[in-house]
């Protein structure tokens, strides 16, 4: 096989890879958080996505004020969906909250057709549309701009988290919210932001994707589910995981799809799944979620 | 009180029985099953506009002698249990005398056999070549089937053009998997080499895989059997990414609106079967026309089936009767129909239509390259 075909295939299965890894990390943060799995994390990408065509083609916003507007608002969206679908059963088991985030979700896909249309829309691409020719291999810009940019979100998050005492006490509200509480932190407050940032990192995707995907209600349901198996392939609950797992799904895709089957694509990301929960259920990078639970 | 209660209800009652039986006599009530809501809810919005044109126009005329023509429509929500429950739904509950059914032929074959046991006439616009073979006496076809779109894309390529080395990409579903069986076989039988044939699932963002594939396999022709237009435009933005490797032929997905308002500027070029072209005979300007009038905006070729659909079926009833087994025989007799897909000349199957229309896609429109006649069965 030709060089030139496997790179292609490697960009291509980073840029996807790159997606899953950015809604994974949107999953397991609320998860460490409030441990909780929000179904509607799919939907964090739908919304945003819809949002800056509109803004694009309604009030033609440039570009960088599209995108700044877009993640304040999805910044805002996060805390509200946390007061609506979190907040009021804070108290109760995870099931109510699980239930209540698959009912936003069906809410948003179904609010989404109702204002924004069934149609497929197109969002326009801040790179030029044709293709960088790079001596036979052809690479999509959009693919690197994808791949820049969550690595940009990566290195930002680790700053955030590391260095920063808003990102510690987020942590520490994470790992034991009565011990932080003691400690004098805002536990509610760092929840809500928490569901904020997660938010946001579904605009980074949606806004990323779009020009690639073209936005549709239906855009976040295949690509909830990806991510959801990548947290759990990377380790459920592990932040390096999540984006490991990820660029993993993403890039085996490809090449499973390449060199054993097209028809199974969607199938591969199942079946390591499946594979990984039978031989190693604490996920490449987890702890040991069986003996925790 | 309790004296004044019961005659209250009662009164109602009668009121409601009075104010709907004349309403039930004097109205003609066909059922429409088109996908309101989930992943098809683009091509439903469609469908709908063209079978409302034809059934205001039925009406301003008069309907079925003297009689309204009511359609009722009923999600099939794109699913195939939905497109089940919304046949019985409009059999059962809304008591329709005949349907207009669905476009996509994985929920014609759930309806199938439920259409068979009411014995009820269903217009349809699926294309899998199986569906009216199948003895099943109550499907009609309004659209080419794939048959006759496959075997038009051979004998373009064979005839038309130098390519011998053809590869195939398709939708994974019966839709897709239908018309590449067919391509394939017809590739197979004229003497062309298939080097290789790679498929996707529906929804799928990434094709990369699928596309190199077929470059590597040393393909000169793709043939794309697709099925949703919004697939399709990622693979041609993808295709044209790729350096556009091959020269690419496509089912008629490839042209629709849909499509080629979400690809663009990739499609250009871009050869693809399409049931019609428009403004190619004088009922299809005027529905141009009609339509454009009607909704201010141009026609989806995809969806007009519908408008056709309801057409030929209403004028079935206007020579039968409100029998159904009448209104069958009388569609089955309908020969020389000037519809705006074509002319239609029934077959015993119930296929409407035999001929296809190769075109290429310029400056976002498809324009005709060829009426491929590949005769009826």
């Amino acid at each position: 096989m030709d060089l030139a075909t496997n790179l292609q295939m490697v960009t291509a299965g980073l840029a996807m890879g790159s997606i899953y890894a950015l809604v994974a990390l949107g999953f397991v943060l609320i998860f460490n958080a409030v441990g909780v799995v929000n179904f509607a994390q799919g939907e964090f990408v739908m919304v945003p996505a819809f949002v800056a065509v509109w803004l694009m083609d309604v009030l033609h916003l440039p570009f960088p004020l599209t995108y700044l507007v877009t993640v304040i608002f999805m910044g805002v969206f996060g805390i509200v969906f946390q007061r609506i679908a979190y907040y009021p059963l804070r108290n109760r088991t995870f099931l109510p909250v699980i239930i209540a985030t698959i009912g936003v979700s069906i809410f948003l896909k179904n609010g989404a057709q109702i204002v924004f249309g069934a149609e497929p829309q197109l969002m326009h691409r801040p790179t030029p549309p044709d293709v960088l020719n790079l001596s036979g291999v052809f690479v999509d810009p959009q693919y690197i701009v994808i791949i820049v940019c969550t690595l940009g979100l990566l290195v930002f998050q680790y700053f955030f988290f590391e260095k920063t005492s808003l990102g510690k006490k987020m942590q520490a509200t994470a790992q034991d919210k009565d011990m932080a509480r003691l400690l004098g932190i805002r536990v509610a407050t760092m929840i809500a932001i928490t569901f904020a940032y997660s938010s946001i990192l579904g605009a980074a995707a949606g806004i990323l994707v779009g020009p690639i995907f073209y936005v549709t209600k239906e855009m976040g349901g295949m690509l909830g589910l990806k991510a959801f198996c990548s947290t759990i392939v990377g380790g459920f609950g592990n932040v390096q995981g999540a984006v490991l797992g990820g660029i993993f799904l993403g890039v085996v895709e490809v090449f499973a799809a390449y060199y054993v089957s097209s028809a199974y694509r969607d199938a591969f990301a199942f079946i390591i799944l499946i594979l990984v929960l039978l031989f190693r259920p604490q996920g490449f990078f987890g702890e040991k979620i069986a003996e925790k639970a | 009180m309790r004296r004044f209660v019961c005659g209250m209800l009662t009164a109602m009652v009668a009121v409601i029985l009075i104010a709907t039986a004349p309403a039930g006599a004097q109205e003609i009530r066909l059922g429409f099953t088109p996908p309101i809501t989930g992943a098809s809810a683009a091509e439903g919005a469609l469908q709908i506009k063209a079978i409302d044109l034809a059934l205001k126009q039925i009406n301003a005329a008069g309907g079925v002698n003297g009689k309204k023509i009511n359609l009722i429509k009923v999600d099939n929500q794109s699913t195939n249990p939905g497109a089940l429950t919304a046949l019985q739904k409009a059999v059962e509950q809304e008591k329709v005398l005949a349907l207009v059914g669905s476009v996509k032929s994985t929920q014609i074959l759930a309806m199938s056999d439920a259409v068979k046991t009411y014995g009820v006439p269903m217009m349809i616009g699926g294309t899998n070549a199986t569906l009216t073979r199948q003895g099943n006496p109550w499907l009609f076809r309004i659209r080419p089937d794939d048959s006759i779109a496959a075997a038009a894309m051979v004998k373009y390529i064979k005839e038309e053009t130098q390519f011998t080395k053809v590869g195939i990409l398709h939708d994974s579903d019966a839709f897709g998997t239908g018309g590449a069986d067919l391509v394939e076989k017809g590739v197979k039988a004229v003497g062309l080499t298939l080097v290789r044939r790679e498929r996707y699932t529906t929804k799928e963002k990434d094709f990369t895989a699928q596309l190199l594939s077929l470059k590597n396999a040393g393909a000169q022709i793709m043939v794309l059997y697709g099925t949703n237009p919004e697939d399709v435009a990622v693979i041609q933005r993808q295709y044209r990414q790729l350096g556009s490797p091959f020269k690419y032929i496509g089912s008629p997905s490839s042209q629709m609106k849909d499509a080629l308002n979400l690809s663009r500027e990739a499609a250009e070029g871009i050869i693809a079967v399409a049931d019609f072209v428009p403004g190619q005979s004088e009922v299809n300007r005027k529905y141009a026309d009609d339509y454009k009038k009607e909704y201010n905006e141009v026609y989806d070729t995809t969806s007009a089936w519908t408008y056709d659909g309801l057409n030929i079926l209403v004028a079935a009833i206007k020579k039968a009767g409100e029998d159904r087994a009448k209104i069958r025989e009388a569609i089955l007799a309908t020969q020389g129909y000037k519809g705006v897909l074509g002319t239609f000349n029934f077959t015993p199957n119930g296929d409407g239509l035999s001929e296809v229309s190769v075109v290429q896609i310029e400056k976002g429109v498809p324009k005709l390259l060829k009426i491929v006649n590949v005769g009826a069965k």
